[in-house]
């Protein structure tokens, strides 16, 4: 094993070994101090103990990794090639280009894609942004945004957006509190999405937010793995079909939201105040149906020494209510869990039922120019018709830290892990991890 | 099989504890290396615009890959360097007196001997470097080449039909900076010892410069235009003006072939003359604490240069010749920014892409507060944030990391600091002159804020390893040396000297001798042995340690008494981790 390693080494060195194009022989430098070397130290001796024993693990990085990496990139840059992709990928002044993407979510299927966007696009102050997601076959997304800032306030836009996605291994596990995280099943889904938005700074801190949304679902045998498939649940009448799941819908959707926020971006100190309420009016073309869709919150920030040390506290609430007996679709109910959601530390589509509340504190802090830590620790869960059924002992914890980037939210990277855990009532025993990885996924 | 490897253990470390003796030789330091020697380099075809068939006889040009110098560097290189468990070795070339010899790479100057205030202006430009706006012939500077690439617009001009000049503007962001910090930065860095190009702020009225007609530039994204009249008008335009002169920087060219920048690591293969691992030397090691200095946070190989120098001037890629090194473009020190404010308050704080840092903002949860969130721009509005604030020489970090800076120890800064002590505030006054600042408050500004940073790196170094020096005998067997510490300080009271001599094993007291400018003397006693004995005999030899109360650690002496005719003969100078007491106790 040793005569190898020897070899190995002795052959990489000669490999590695650079052109010698010299004539003269290279000098041999002058005894400088002209006195003899100070005898080795016990400690210099007992270092190569720890040298031979990751030699191999040395020899991959510097032999296998590093330099043939140099070679090839270096000897790419000296032939212009970044300077070709940088061209290539961004254009028109540099104002518009394209960026690769990916998502890791355990225990979800990775996609990899792109992210384009195009700047000041034919008009000033009128970007456009392209996103296309792919996870395999059955995993498609894509979604497209045009957008008008019709004054020098970056909130201040008119916005036209679509989206389609195609996924199969959306998770469902029942409606209501009680659920479990072994009660896991997979379902696929087909979503086109076309929305008009508007938002308006109507004072100093308040924004008012409107849009007006047509949404088409329709859902399908999904699958992840070896995890059950919410098909054959029903089939084998262990699971009742989720409202909505057996026909699809469509939506219009009507949504106006008002926020106040005294946070400041950005080199401001990041303490605040930040208060919002939404409220949506829905309507079904496929059983004709409505339900209004509405809630609230309430975050308190304090920069714990000015600067960016963020400790937040905040509750929300969101409720549904169908009008008349209409039938709300499962995906349209109240949620939690996933990225967009509170309580990170569960699965996307965990909790669904007509209302929702959640309680957390969260701390934000600066590790690296456009990089944050976060921090978050959250109780709540999802209840029936406005909150009933509501205890203390039936709130769920979830709790994840990781990184996130600061600035613009359109390709923003993280990486977190979190945790959930089933009821307190039920022990509150930590059931749910997740692990994430990547750029967010839509605008 | 186990038992041999035991054996062979214990005979390591019996052969560690052992304390065989280390003498200095009989013989006087090392102070001119020998890679300068004409060396010979295989002739390549190397076609020119002139000649295709042109064939060089130097060594290959070396296009250095800005991304991944960077990659590699930050990333790489130190994930690599984990595995192979090498903490580091002491630097290779330091002669007997623990200082540098000169060579390709380094002179010692300020270091050996205080320049003249006219040598210290002129720096590395000859007398035919030196430009006079004022003085010169309408249309003598003839621009024959606009600037191909980079951050500043400019051109290249030919003076007297053979003298060339790279003239550059600052940008508008930072007038006066960026073109203030090239001239100073490369006079000091010429004072201290490097090879520099010459660099100089020249005022002219636009009228001495014509245009050769048909001229192109490329700029920075491939497209290549003309460089007219209107080219010209614009890139005058982007200059600081006073009055109707036009404010530039002018940069001399190199003499000799150049073959590209020098790296940081390993040796140039084609090279005979290049023997020590750069990382491994201690002039670029100790570059590290003059670049902390003044802020030169670019540091990077690609503001370097390699010239080969043939022989035969009149054949510039010809064998014989050897390689020399020079640092180049300081033109980012006293406080550059940047288009992202968060990044302009890092640099000379942490590296751009610094681990260290994140993981340990990461698991502290941000409780340590960083010196670039307290960072506060310096009034004036010139010189970014460069300040003596939260300057902290051990923890200054360049751009990404450089090998020879990461290898850089204590010895090797303890070097830089002994040099840099030499200047004295009318020494770096006189310097900052080289900006030509049109206001005076930013001379004096300038002035304040490195001398003040100066204090720091000598507080800093002088505290650990001796800041005595100098070493050299005067009549009556008297050794004197300067203590670098107590000639900057002025309360000289707080310095407290000891001094033991031993020789043939036995130790005795030496008194010390307090002189002005830091000067410390003490009379060696005639201890010669019985006649006879050869002179390098160790019974003649003698170690002096000496200790200024202020620094941790004493200094060494090694001398050869070679009895009452001729005395004492210094041989070493040493500055070992120990005090006075284990220092004369250890044998050498």
């Amino acid at each position: 094993m040793k005569r190898r390693l020897l070899s190995a080494a002795l052959a990489l060195s000669f490999l590695c070994a650079g052109p010698a194009r010299a004539d003269s022989e290279r000098r041999e430098p002058p005894d400088y101090a002209g006195r003899p070397a100070p005898p080795a130290t016990a400690g210099e001796v007992l270092l190569w103990v720890p040298r031979i024993i990751l030699l191999p693990v040395y020899l991959v990085s510097e032999f296998l990794l590093r330099k043939p990496l140099g070679w090839v990139i270096a000897g790419a840059e000296r032939a212009g090639v970044p300077a070709w992709l940088y061209d290539f990928f961004t254009f028109n002044d540099h104002k518009a280009g394209i960026v690769p993407t990916f998502l890791i979510d355990i225990n979800f299927y990775a996609s990899v894609g792109f992210y384009a966007f195009w700047n000041d696009a034919f008009v000033k102050n009128n970007d456009l942004r392209l996103r296309g997601s792919f996870g395999g076959g059955e995993w498609l997304g894509a979604s497209f945004s045009e957008r008008y800032y019709f004054s020098h306030d970056r909130l201040d836009k008119v916005a036209l957006n679509a989206r389609g996605e195609r996924r199969p291994d959306f998770t469902y596990f029942g409606l209501g509190p009680d659920t479990r995280q072994s009660a896991l099943v997979r379902y696929g889904r087909d979503l086109r999405e076309i929305q008009l938005e508007l938002n308006q700074r109507l004072a100093s801190s308040w924004t008012l937010h409107s849009e007006v949304t047509l949404r088409d679902v329709d859902f399908r045998r999904g699958g992840y793995v070896d995890d059950p498939v919410l098909d054959d649940a029903i089939f084998a009448g262990t699971l009742t079909p989720p409202p909505g799941y057996e026909d699809g819908y469509t939506l219009l959707r009507s949504e106006l939201g008002l926020s106040f926020d005294s946070r400041r971006p950005r080199p401001a100190p990041g303490s605040g105040l930040r208060v919002e309420a939404v409220a949506a009016h829905n309507g079904n073309f496929r059983d004709n149906g409505s339900f209004i869709y509405y809630g609230g919150g309430v975050l308190g920030s304090l920069d714990l020494n000015d600067r960016h040390r963020v400790l937040s506290l905040g509750v929300s609430a969101r409720f549904a209510d169908p009008i008349d007996a209409a039938e709300i679709p499962f995906t349209e109910l109240p949620t939690l869990g996933g990225n967009a959601h509170p309580m990170r530390g569960l699965y996307e589509g965990r909790l669904y039922d007509r209302s929702a509340v959640v309680a957390g504190i969260g701390y934000r802090w600066p590790i690296w120019i456009w990089l944050d830590g976060s921090l978050r620790t959250e109780v709540g869960n999802v209840f029936g018709e406005h909150l009933s059924g509501f205890q203390l002992e039936r709130l769920r914890w979830s709790g994840s830290i990781g990184v996130e980037s600061v600035g613009t939210p359109d390709n923003s990277f993280q990486l977190s892990f979190g945790v959930g855990s089933e009821t307190f009532e039920s022990g509150g025993k930590i059931d749910s991890f997740r692990l994430v990885a990547g750029t967010t996924s839509g605008f | 099989m186990a038992s041999e490897r035991y054996r062979l253990l214990l005979g390591w470390l019996l052969l560690a504890c052992s304390g065989a003796e280390r003498r200095f030789p009989l013989r006087d330091p090392l102070w001119q290396d020998t890679d300068q020697q004409p060396v010979s380099v295989d002739c390549a075809p190397r076609p020119t615009d002139q000649d295709q068939k042109h064939r060089a006889c130097a060594p290959d040009p070396y296009v250095s890959p800005l991304a991944w110098d960077a990659a590699d560097n930050s990333l790489f290189r130190p994930f690599a360097q984990l595995w192979a468990v090498d903490p580091g070795r002491p630097a290779v070339n330091v002669n007997a007196f623990d200082e540098v010899p000169d060579s390709a790479w380094f002179s010692n100057r300020i270091g050996k001997k205080k320049p003249s205030r006219a040598e210290l202006l002129q720096g590395a430009c000859s007398d035919t470097d030196l430009l006079d706006g004022a003085t010169a012939a309408p249309g003598s500077w003839v621009i024959d080449q606009g600037k191909p690439n980079g951050a500043t617009p400019g051109f290249r001009i030919k003076v007297g039909g053979k003298y060339k000049f790279l003239l550059k503007t600052d940008n508008q962001a930072e007038p006066e900076r960026p073109t203030a910090a090239s001239a100073i930065g490369a006079a000091l860095y010429h004072a201290v010892g490097f090879n520099t190009s010459c660099e100089q702020i020249v005022y002219f009225d636009p009228s001495v410069l014509s245009l050769k007609p048909g001229l192109k530039v490329t700029d920075n994204s491939g497209i290549t235009k003309p460089f007219d009249e209107h080219a010209l008008t614009r890139v005058l335009k982007q200059a600081v003006h006073r009055g109707s002169l036009v404010r530039m920087q002018a940069s001399a060219w190199l003499p000799g072939y150049l073959i590209g920048p020098f790296r940081y690591e390993g040796v140039r293969s084609d090279d005979p003359n290049d023997a020590i691992p750069h990382e491994d030397r201690r002039d670029l090691r100790g570059a590290r604490v003059l670049a902390a200095w003044i802020n030169h946070f670019d540091a990077r190989e690609q503001n370097t240069m390699d010239s080969w120098i043939a022989d035969d001037s009149a054949a510039p890629d010809s064998s014989p010749g050897h390689v020399r090194h020079f640092y180049l473009d300081t033109s980012d020190s006293f406080g550059s920014l940047w288009d992202w404010d968060e990044i302009s308050r890092r640099l000379g704080h942490s590296y751009l892409l610094d681990f260290g840092y994140m993981g340990g903002d990461f698991f502290t949860f941000g409780a340590i507060e960083r010196p670039w969130e307290r960072a506060q721009k310096t009034p004036g509005g010139l010189f970014g944030y460069f300040h003596y604030r939260d300057f902290d020489p051990d923890g200054w970090k360049n751009e990404y990391p450089n090998p020879a800076f990461s290898s850089a120890d204590e010895h090797d800064n303890a070097w830089m600091t002994r040099i840099l002590s030499r200047f004295d505030r009318e020494d770096i006054e006189a310097l900052v002159s080289l900006g030509k600042f049109t206001r005076p408050e930013h001379a004096t500004f300038l002035t304040d804020v490195l001398e003040q940073r100066l204090e720091r790196i000598v507080t800093r170094y002088f505290a650990y390893l001796s800041p005595l020096s100098d070493p050299r005998l005067e009549p009556a067997g008297k050794l004197c040396l300067t203590d670098l510490a107590r000639r900057r300080t002025r309360s000289a009271s707080t310095f407290r000297y000891q001094s033991r001599l031993r020789a043939r094993d036995a130790v005795r007291e030496l008194p010390v001798e307090v002189r002005d400018a830091g000067e410390v003397c003490l009379v060696l006693p005639q201890l010669s042995p019985p006649g006879g004995v050869p002179d390098d005999d160790p019974s003649r030899y003698v170690v002096v340690g000496i200790d200024n109360g202020q620094a941790r650690h004493a200094l060494g002496v090694h001398l050869y008494d070679l009895g009452p005719e001729r005395g004492f003969r210094v041989v070493g100078l040493e500055r070992p981790e120990l005090s006075l007491t284990e220092l004369i106790e250890a044998r050498p």
